[in-house]
């Protein structure tokens, strides 16, 4: 190596610094504290110094005490996400056919996504109060068989924990599915239209394919997002019940180390959060490496 | 030709129903904030859908004052004004380093600060609180400073990263010619290139902080220190039933300078996110 190359490194190592020390306290740091965490005993809220067997790994899976929470977050993903890519896909479709209206549609859709995560969960708690605007509105149209209490039962709580997730989220899909089909050739929906094909059709034959790349990788990153993100909207609307029947992974590691004290169990959920999250943003980055090998910036 | 058209009518109008109907839910919870902030709870239990009868400022005046929403107020905007002026700082310094300088094990590096980006924070949660508490950081502006510069660092260098390839290399070029070093380059060529874009940054930072919850939630139970966010969420409990218009006038306090900021920039900010989102 030579001198100058030394030089160059260091200096470069050096404007590196700052933001190396935080990430590493931030993230490297904690992610050994959360593995050593789940491995050793507690004693309340102190750690001792001996290897616990994977005892609290054992608890978890033995009582089926985290399949509950896990199934509930791949439940709320299952029902989320095809259901977001399914609306984009038809907003994307008729605002890229230039539908009346279609610049204050894409406006209005993406407010929601402005709107803050808190704010948004407890306005729609109110709306679907059981005596709120919603369930009056169904009155009113003699909807009587929809009218639920929204948050009273754990089934419908999961529904309307679905809804303000797909709510909030539609507007920023929208923007990246438009992004993908602003750069398709017009041409191929002219050709198809002159060979007699309905707007249907459209969606189904010209429209979709041209997502399919950008659905797979919308697929993965909303799993991730709705995984790790769903803390805020469940403490404000459901506070993981009622009973525990809206107590999601990520609501559950809360529950557990800081509603129970239980620091070492809930470590040892997070460490399981964790590597599936991990698996998950593995095979994002190999969906992404059509690009080359290039670095990362 | 004639069946073509009645089709086509047809399928407008299926389109615009539905269109209507997600954008009326919009334009609902939106028009539902506002009208029933100027309630009085009276007012409000009797006909939570009409247009209030006078402009009364009585719930933001008691939330503002007794209901505490001033001080949150005030230590969100602080923390995450300080928070985003670090984290974007930080994030030049680095940004310009993987633009302009080459290093060893810059490609491994660049890929590590990516993935940052993707760690679930329940699982930092848990351990950073107990870091936290031993360096008695719980409860400060300090802790809580650090967390949200570290958890937008790897999305703001990747931002500023792309602003900063967009300079011409001739720009550079001559500057280095010259005998710019270092500093002079950020200083004189990077940051005044690309001040639109750190902006938007700014904007976007901004908002993710200001809607944060689980961190601020965990890291700052003392009223003092509480942001808006946590104040918003523990009304619920404080005046859950009887005086919801209490409620729903902080959550407009609460939406109100991210919304207007958002409108302001709207197109950058738009253009911001999806540059973010497609690595």
């Amino acid at each position: 190596m030579t001198s100058k190359k030394i030089k160059n490194n260091l200096s470069s190592y050096f404007l590196l610094s700052p933001a190396a020390v935080i990430l590493l306290f931030v993230f490297a740091y904690q992610i050994v504290n959360l593995f050593v965490y789940s491995l050793f005993s507690w004693k309340g809220y102190e750690l001792t110094n001996s290897f616990n067997n994977f005892q609290y790994f054992a608890t978890l899976f033995s009582k089926n005490t985290i399949a509950i929470p896990l199934l509930r977050s791949f439940g709320i993903i299952i029902i989320v996400v095809p259901l977001v890519i399914f609306i984009t896909t038809f907003i994307t479709h008729n605002i890229y056919r230039k539908i009346a209206g279609w610049r204050f549609y894409l406006w209005i859709f993406f407010i929601p996504s402005v709107i803050p995560v808190v704010v948004a969960g407890i306005t729609w708690r109110f709306l679907l109060n059981f005596n709120g605007p919603v369930n009056m509105l169904l009155r009113f149209l003699h909807l009587n068989f929809l009218v639920v209490d929204w948050f009273g039962n754990g089934k419908f709580a999961l529904i309307a924990l679905c809804w303000i997730i797909i709510w909030r989220e539609l507007g920023f899909a929208s923007i990246i599915f438009l992004a993908q089909l602003n750069s398709v050739d017009p041409c191929l929906y002219e050709a198809a239209t002159l060979d007699g094909a309905n707007e249907f059709q459209l969606i189904r034959h010209v429209t979709l394919p041209c997502l399919n790349n950008i659905i797979k990788f919308y697929t993965v990153m909303m799993t991730i997002y709705v995984l790790n993100n769903l803390f805020g909207v469940v403490l404000v609307t459901t506070n993981g019940g009622p009973g525990y029947s809206t107590t999601v992974l990520e609501y559950f590691i809360y529950f557990l180390a800081f509603r129970s004290g239980k620091i070492g169990l809930g470590s040892a959920v997070a460490v399981i959060l964790f590597i599936i999250t991990i698996v998950l943003v593995y095979i994002y980055v190999k969906l992404n490496r059509n690009k080359k090998g290039e670095d990362a910036f | 030709m004639k069946k073509y058209r009645l089709e086509h009518i047809l399928y407008n109008i299926f389109v615009q129903i539905i269109f209507i109907l997600l954008a009326a839910t919009i334009i609902f919870s939106l028009y539902y904030l506002v009208a029933n902030s100027f309630k009085s709870p009276n007012e409000f239990s009797s006909n939570q859908f009409a247009f209030p009868k006078s402009f009364d400022l009585e719930n933001f005046k008691y939330i503002w004052n007794e209901g505490g929403i001033k001080n949150s107020f005030k230590n969100s905007l602080f923390i995450c004004f300080l928070s985003t002026l670090i984290c974007i700082l930080v994030a030049v310094l680095t940004g310009f380093t993987f633009s302009f300088k080459r290093f060893t094990g810059k490609r491994t590096l660049s890929y590590l600060i990516l993935t940052t980006m993707y760690v679930s924070p329940m699982a930092l949660v848990v351990p950073l609180f107990i870091q936290m508490s031993r360096l008695k950081l719980t409860n400060s502006y300090i802790g809580i400073i650090i967390i949200y510069i570290g958890l937008n660092l790897a999305y703001s260098i990747y931002l500023v990263s792309t602003y900063f390839k967009n300079i011409p290399e001739e720009v550079i070029e001559a500057a280095v010619i010259d005998g710019c070093n270092n500093f002079g380059l950020l200083g004189r060529i990077y940051i005044p290139l690309s001040l639109s874009g750190l902006l938007v940054l700014f904007i976007i930072d901004f908002s993710t902080m200001w809607n944060d919850l689980l961190f601020s939630f965990i890291f700052l139970q003392d009223e003092k220190y509480q942001t808006i966010m946590i104040a918003i969420a523990k009304y619920q409990g404080k005046y859950g039933t009887g005086n919801m218009t209490y409620i729903i006038s902080a959550l407009l306090i609460a939406t109100l300078p991210i919304l207007v900021l958002y409108l302001i920039t709207q197109r950058y900010f738009k253009r911001g996110v999806l540059m973010g989102s497609i690595k």
